[in-house]
């Protein structure tokens, strides 16, 4: 009594893909629909990754970040510095008001900045964080601005913590951080800020980045 | 290569058994025509233009990506991007012209074979070069995504490709690339479930993507391993999701039970069951190892951290749940379906037995919770159900003389044994006992199981 419900032996050997059964057994060729087709999608995924920054590139307003470096490495994107911004420790957001139950894990939230006027040259002026909110706020005064940021283990992200340094320019941009992050253990903050664009949606991209008085584009 | 030096081999010996006599010169003739004995020479010839294009090829390339090397930092954005793109669209499309190139033809059939190949080498690199474009992306835009998602959009991308081209390669290329991503981001999925991201949505719906996004390739391309691994990825990444804490019961129960019932016919506009036995085998190791498992002492004495509160899972992935188990009554309904006037009762018990074991894996979660304090039934229990598992599949072996069956049953026994007998403090002494007794057994059961194949299969 031969158990139809068993699997069979036979399958054993079918197991092994039969390349023979993809080819096609007529003689004509596969219609060219079948290249095409699937590599514009391909091809819009591709593009898909930098339209939302192009987009706030192209609408943002331009806000200045606070900075405090750290530089690891990592094997997907070769080198890059990794940026921690003033606003992305929890000791700092969490003396604003609303911050009370905002800064679980997971929990994605705006930061409101009010723009603080730079006096003409050189470095210009982080922007000051005023409060956080829940939701976007539907009105806000011209010097403000609303920022998304998500909480996640201990310091929030706000999608502008990499900045991936060219190659040729790597030695001299982390020597002058490191310079610019040892004179700043006298004065209170490190003179390195990031100029960022942040569109009506508080998504932002980063646009370039003032080691003391050097400005080096993203 | 091989096929060339047999025919090469085959002339030598047909020339001599002609001189000799030993065959007509019509036969030789024959095997002459059948063996295409005169393009011998012809494939030799290709051959050493192949080996010549292919290292002038590889020399080109070598130029190119020094080149490439040399200026890159000098080069803008922008150029890099357009290098990138052009080579990403280029290989595609060159791939995708040598490899359709048609299969039969009389004359020179050996090249366009050895064309295709290469096509088909080229549409793989193309997959590869789909991930460094996007990687490109994301670094020259300063995009803090997570490294998941970019493997995640990548494996989907090469999966429309091996879609489309019915490729069994690239559909493998993207279940290895989607189970990178699903690792990686299945840490995240339990921490940001407050935020919306598509990237998460999809890993949380994984286990029913498996089977929605490879069965189908499998079926077009007719790749048994493509089913294989699939159903695997189904099975292992359904006991790991996040969601799932709450609902083991249905993580146990559900995927041996859906692949055991599978039935090829169910589906429509398919006329052959290419991958039921598959699932079947699949459905066996599944249980083999879940009854091995759950038969530890460890599991039992854990205490349950499951709490059985339904509204804690996300509801779409409840969904998900619901559309498996429907799925699974569906297919259960079609196999216990009395069919008229085969001879059945062989099939019914199988089924009813396996049926039992699905039950059993489902009460399991359950029976840890109630029966908290008094796991000696529950370890009892699993140790039983396994040693079923084990005799069962020894019986259908010796029942329909099937070796692997016999022998996945008489190792998943010697080892249950084996594994009992460490896990619990025994004596040295009887530690050696047991090995030389469970050693004896399966020499004299093999042994004994071999010649009774064997006879068996001189009787017919």
């Amino acid at each position: 009594m031969n158990s139809q419900s068993f699997p069979d032996e036979s399958s054993e050997k079918q197991l092994i893909p039969d390349f023979q059964n993809n080819l096609p057994t007529n003689n004509k060729p596969i219609p060219i629909l079948r290249l095409i087709v699937p590599l514009l999608i391909q091809a819009g995924l591709i593009l898909a990754i930098p339209a939302q920054p192009v987009y706030t590139y192209l609408t943002g307003r331009t806000v200045i970040l606070q900075t405090v470096p750290v530089d690891p490495y990592n094997i997907l994107t070769g080198y890059y510095q990794i940026l921690n911004y003033d606003i992305s420790t929890k000791s700092t957001l969490e003396k604003l008001p609303g911050s009370k139950d905002l800064l679980k894990n997971g929990n994605s939230f705006y930061v409101i900045l009010e723009e603080v006027k730079s006096t003409g040259e050189g470095i210009p002026k982080a922007w000051k964080p005023l409060r956080l909110s829940k939701k976007l706020p539907s009105s806000l005064p011209d010097n403000q601005i609303a920022l998304k940021g998500i909480y996640r283990y201990g310091s929030v992200e706000y999608g502008l913590e990499k900045y991936n340094i060219p190659e040729d320019q790597r030695n001299q941009i982390n020597d002058n951080i490191s310079r610019a992050s040892r004179s700043a253990t006298q004065s209170d903050k490190q003179p390195i800020v990031v100029e960022i664009k942040v569109d009506s949606q508080g998504k932002a991209v980063p646009v370039s980045m003032w080691v003391e008085e050097r400005n080096y584009r993203f | 290569m091989i096929i060339d030096s047999f025919r090469a081999k085959l002339r030598k010996e047909a020339q001599l058994w002609r001189d000799e006599g030993i065959i007509q010169d019509s036969v030789y003739e024959q095997l002459s025509q059948r063996y295409q004995f005169d393009s011998l020479e012809v494939s030799a010839r290709d051959r050493f233009i192949f080996i010549l294009m292919g290292v002038g090829f590889i020399l080109v390339g070598l130029g190119a990506i020094t080149f490439v090397a040399a200026n890159w930092q000098a080069w803008s954005r922008e150029v890099k991007l357009i290098l990138l793109l052009s080579l990403f669209f280029a290989t595609n499309i060159i791939g995708f012209y040598l490899w359709r190139e048609p299969v039969l033809d009389n004359s020179g059939k050996k090249r366009r074979v050895r064309k295709r190949i290469f096509g088909h080498g080229l549409l793989l690199l193309g997959g590869l070069l789909l991930g460094a474009n996007m990687a490109f992306m994301a670094q020259t835009f300063h995009i803090s995504g997570s490294d998941y998602e970019l493997f995640l959009f990548w494996g989907i991308g090469v999966l429309v490709m091996a879609y489309s081209l019915c490729l069994a390669s690239l559909g493998v290329f993207a279940f290895v690339l989607l189970n990178i991503a699903y690792w990686m981001g299945n840490g995240q999925l339990s921490s940001s479930y407050s935020d919306f991201s598509l990237g998460l949505l999809i890993l949380e719906h994984m286990p029913i993507l498996w089977l929605a996004m490879f069965v189908p390739l499998a079926y077009l391309c007719k790749s048994r391993w493509i089913f294989a691994l699939s159903t695997i990825a189904f099975a292992i990444s359904l006991q790991f999701n996040p969601s799932t804490y709450e609902v083991k019961s249905f993580v146990f129960a559900l995927p041996p039970a859906l692949l055991w019932s599978y039935d090829d016919l169910l589906f429509p506009k398919v006329n052959q069951r290419w991958f039921q036995s598959v699932a079947r085998n699949l459905a066996l190791l599944f249980f083999s190892v879940l009854f091995y498992i759950l038969s530890f002492r460890g599991y039992w004495e854990s205490s349950s951290y499951y709490s059985t509160d339904i509204n804690s899972i996300p509801n779409l992935f409840l969904l998900d749940l619901g559309i498996l188990t429907a799925l699974a009554i569906y297919q259960w309904f079609h196999l216990l379906r009395p069919k008229g006037n085969r001879h059945r009762q062989g099939i019914d018990i199988t089924n009813i037995g396996i049926g039992f074991f699905v039950v059993m894996a489902a009460f399991a979660p359950i029976g840890n919770q109630i029966m908290s304090g008094m796991g000696f039934f529950g370890i009892f229990l699993f140790n039983l159900l396994l040693a079923l598992l084990a005799c069962g599949m020894i019986r259908q072996g010796l029942e329909s003389n099937q070796r692997r069956a016999f022998w996945w049953g008489m190792i998943l026994l010697t080892l249950q044994i084996i594994t009992r007998m460490l896990e619990y403090d025994t004596d040295l002494l009887f530690k050696s006992l047991v090995f030389v007794l469970c050693g004896v057994a399966v020499i004299m059961a093999g042994l004994w199981f071999e010649r009774h194949l064997n006879s068996v299969n001189s009787e017919q």
